[in-house]
C-alpha cells in the first residue's frame, strides 16, 4: 500500500531518486530565495539540473578515484 | 516561528505572504510525501532512527503523527517488530515461518536497505529545508513583497 509500505521495487533504482530530491529542494529554496515568482518554475528546473549533475559528477569522480586511482596508490 | 514549525510555510501565511507560503509548503510536503512513498511509514522512526528523527521533527507535528502511525502498524501483540527478540518469542517466530498473515503484513511494512535510507533522507532534508523557513520567520526581514 503506497505511503504505508516501502516501495521495494525502487531498491535497484534508488539513485534515480536524486532527481525528485533535487527538485523538492529547489522548490523550497527558490520559494525562499527569489524576490518574485515570474521565473519560479524555470529557476526550479535549472536548480534541479545543476544539483543533479553536480552530485552525479561528484559520484563519478569518487568512483573513478576508488576504482582507478587508489588501486595503484 | 511556532506557526512555521506547526505547518510548513505557516510563517509566510501568518505574514499574509501567501504566494511564497504556498510554494514553500508545496516543496516541503513534496519532499515529505515522496519520502513516505519511497520508504513507507518506516522512514520516520523516532525510536530506532533517533538522530535522523531530530531533522525529521523539523517538518512539524506531521512527523510525530507519522511516527505514531508507524509504531501502530509495526506492532505485533503490542510490541514493535524491531524490539521483538525472536529467540525469546518462539511462538512469534513460528508464526513468521508459517507466513502468518498478521506477522507478514507487519514485516512487509518494514523498509530495508536503499528504500529505507532514501525515504529517511528525503524526510530529513524536508525538515532541514523547513528549518530555513522557521529561522526566516523568526529572524529575517521580508525578502520582496510576495
Amino acid at each position: 500500500m503506497p505511503f504505508i509500505e516501502p516501495w521495494h521495487a525502487l531498491q535497484d533504482l534508488w539513485w534515480m531518486m536524486l532527481i525528485p530530491f533535487s527538485f523538492g529542494t529547489g522548490m523550497v529554496y527558490k520559494a525562499w530565495r527569489l524576490p518574485d515568482f515570474k521565473r519560479y518554475w524555470p529557476e526550479v528546473g535549472l536548480f534541479t539540473m545543476q544539483v543533479t549533475l553536480g552530485i552525479a559528477g561528484l559520484g563519478l569522480v569518487l568512483g573513478l578515484i576508488i576504482d582507478l586511482v587508489l588501486p595503484h596508490a | 516561528m511556532l506557526l512555521a514549525w506547526l505547518w510548513p510555510g505557516g510563517g509566510y501565511f501568518a505574514e499574509r505572504r501567501y504566494a511564497r507560503g504556498i510554494r514553500a509548503m508545496s516543496g516541503v510536503l513534496f519532499l515529505y510525501l515522496f519520502g513516505l512513498l519511497i520508504g513507507g511509514l518506516d522512514a520516520v522512526d523516532r525510536k530506532h532512527d533517533g538522530i535522523w528523527f531530530y531533522a525529521q521533527a523539523l517538518n512539524g507535528p506531521i512527523a510525530f503523527v507519522t511516527d505514531f502511525a508507524r509504531s501502530r502498524v509495526s506492532s505485533i501483540n503490542g510490541q514493535e517488530i524491531q524490539d521483538i527478540s525472536w529467540e525469546r518469542s518462539p511462538s512469534l517466530g513460528e508464526r513468521w515461518l508459517a507466513e502468518d498473515p498478521e506477522v507478514m503484513a507487519v514485516v512487509q511494512r518494514q523498509g530495508l536497505s536503499h528504500v529505507n535510507e532514501v525515504g529517511t533522507l528525503f524526510i530529513a532534508l524536508g525538515g532541514l529545508m523547513n528549518l530555513v523557513l522557521i529561522l526566516e520567520a523568526g529572524f529575517a526581514s521580508p525578502r520582496g513583497k510576495l
